[in-house]
């Protein structure tokens, strides 16, 4: 068998455990090591790399489910998605979408949405800080119809079914106080001084701020924000905005 | 090919940045180590905080970049996306090595983010010439290629590993990076002597010493990077010393990982060793 061939056949061998009879006859051995063993050893070790990766990119899912839970949808994962990332760190993209489906959503109906939230905290983690305009300039291009705002790409707004900020905050908190999960909520997520950091926001807010993923000028965002937003709740927002100086001019 | 090496190192001591001491490096501490070496994936696509970390490191220390997912050994093309993104990430760092692993690490579609092994014969001598060839013309540069821990080996394997190494360096003219705790751990396994190792070995090919501590199960070896330095290290160590003791040193580790002053203590007990050698 050529190494093309072998490589393949091996690579299977480690993700499924089929080809091993084959591939055995090709292995040299070590007295220390039998070539099942290190077949063995090869799997152990893909399987704990990659485990650890999705550990760290979902630290509260791994708080939830605890060690053994975690372990089974690791498993289940691995089986589904190899990986195809140069860095192990991205490994686990799919994850929301994958607890759509498991079973231990039935226990935990949560589990996706936190995957997302967890997901988008990363990116955010990564992504480049982006300062946009500061609240004196913000006063100025608010005035101009023709003047486009837009998200800086350092800021996501999210909205969930569950209190995820909160199950969040608390499993890595390790604070075991009890509270209602099943409230919505909205967040803006955003970069500042290097830290991912968060504002909750009421329904009417989040769907307002939503609008500025896209270019839009304030006085047509206006327009056509939720009617019932009350001006306590636009004001408020327009702080965060200002403060937090998320919205650069398109 | 040109053989970008920077300025020379005022301390060849170095060691690996990891997370874990971010914190730490960030206080800006006196340090003994003089370069650090970065694992190239873990910083070449993120603008967040390791990339900060790295960015404010560089203004003072040499850094040397480290892949692992190049996959040379691979019969699959490579990723040029991640080649051109490394490209780019070695242009705005500028690091004073760039290095990878003599392995394959999966498909493209299927990565087990590990270093395998590969026969070491004629085919894969043919085939990876050619790629280290085509990647090093594509960076501009020589890159270093460091020998791996295998934990089997093959039955079409037609020569020893140092043998396939050193027709590996003239065909290609890149640099080794010679791992001395793979070659003690593979030693121990595959049960070869350290001593032919060395002695075939072409020291003047090597850019950077990597060494570490290893584990052992059942009387087998394990290159875990998990542990402070090994005697039996230490005495392989001096034996390169008395090859060439101007090659830079980076002591790895990687799991259960110290406080970053522990980590230096390891440097700093080689740096010693190596004065004691020169005086």
């Amino acid at each position: 068998m050529n190494q093309q061939d072998f490589n393949k056949k091996f690579i299977e061998c480690i993700r499924t455990g089929e080809n091993t009879e084959e591939l055995l006859t090709l292995m040299k051995s070590f007295s220390r090591l039998p070539s099942d063993r290190a077949l063995e050893v090869y799997r152990e070790d893909y399987q704990a790399r990659l485990t650890d990766a999705l550990k760290n990119t979902y630290r509260a899912l791994h708080a939830v489910l605890g060690d053994e839970d975690f372990l089974l949808l690791a498993r289940d994962y691995l089986k589904n998605y190899p990986s195809s990332y140069s860095d192990l760190d991205d490994y686990g993209d799919k994850m929301d979408a994958f607890l759509r489906g498991h079973l231990l959503s039935d226990e935990y109906p949560f589990l996706s949405q936190l995957a997302h939230f967890e997901q988008m905290f990363r990116k955010i983690f990564h992504q480049e800080e982006v300062n946009g305009l500061q609240a004196t300039d913000l006063q100025t291009v608010i005035t101009d119809e023709s003047a486009n705002l837009q998200l800086v790409p350092s800021a996501v707004v999210l909205s969930y079914d569950f209190s995820i900020e909160k199950i969040f905050s608390s499993c890595l908190s390790e604070d075991d106080s009890s509270f209602d999960f099943l409230i919505p909520q909205s967040i803006l997520m955003f970069k500042k001084n290097g830290l991912v950091k968060m504002h909750l926001l009421s329904i009417n807010q989040s769907e307002t701020l939503k609008k500025f993923h896209t270019p839009l000028s304030f006085s047509a965002c206006i327009k056509i924000a939720p009617a019932t937003m009350t001006p306590d709740e636009m004001q408020s927002l327009f702080l965060i905005i200002g403060l937090e100086q998320i919205l650069l001019k398109s | 090919m040109k053989n970008v090496n920077g300025p020379l190192l005022t301390n060849i001591y170095g060691v690996g940045l990891r997370n874990v001491h971010f914190n730490y490096l960030e206080q800006s501490p006196q340090l003994f180590t003089g370069w650090f070496e970065i694992i190239s994936e873990n910083f070449f696509r993120t603008k967040g905080r390791p990339r900060a970390i790295l960015e404010k490191l560089r203004r003072d220390f040499p850094i040397s970049c480290h892949g692992v997912s190049l996959s040379i050994a691979s019969y699959e093309d490579f990723d040029w996306d991640y080649l051109k993104d490394l490209k780019n990430f070695f242009h705005e760092i500028d690091p004073f090595l760039i290095s990878d692993h003599l392995c394959f690490t999966g498909l493209r579609q299927n990565n087990l983010h590990n270093l395998l092994p590969f026969a070491y014969n004629e085919e894969n001598l043919i085939h990876i010439s050619a790629r280290i060839h085509e990647v090093q013309e594509f960076f501009g540069r020589k890159m270093g290629f460091e020998n791996l821990s295998a934990y089997f080996d093959y039955k079409e394997s037609t020569m020893s590993e140092w043998e396939f190494i050193n027709e590996l360096l003239k065909r290609t003219d890149c640099h080794l990076l010679l791992d001395l705790n793979n070659v003690f751990v593979n030693s121990h396994n595959h049960g070869f002597q350290v001593d032919d190792y060395l002695e075939a070995i072409q020291f003047e090919k090597v850019q950077q010493l990597h060494m570490a501590g290893f584990s052992e199960r059942e009387n087998f070896y394990f290159d875990t990077h998990s542990k402070p330095l090994y005697p039996e290290l230490i005495e392989l160590y001096k034996k390169v010393l008395q090859k060439n003791p101007h090659i830079p040193v980076l002591y790895e580790w990687d799991e259960d990982i110290p406080e970053f002053p522990v980590l230096e203590q390891q440097i700093i007990h080689l740096s010693n060793i190596r004065a004691e050698f020169i005086k």
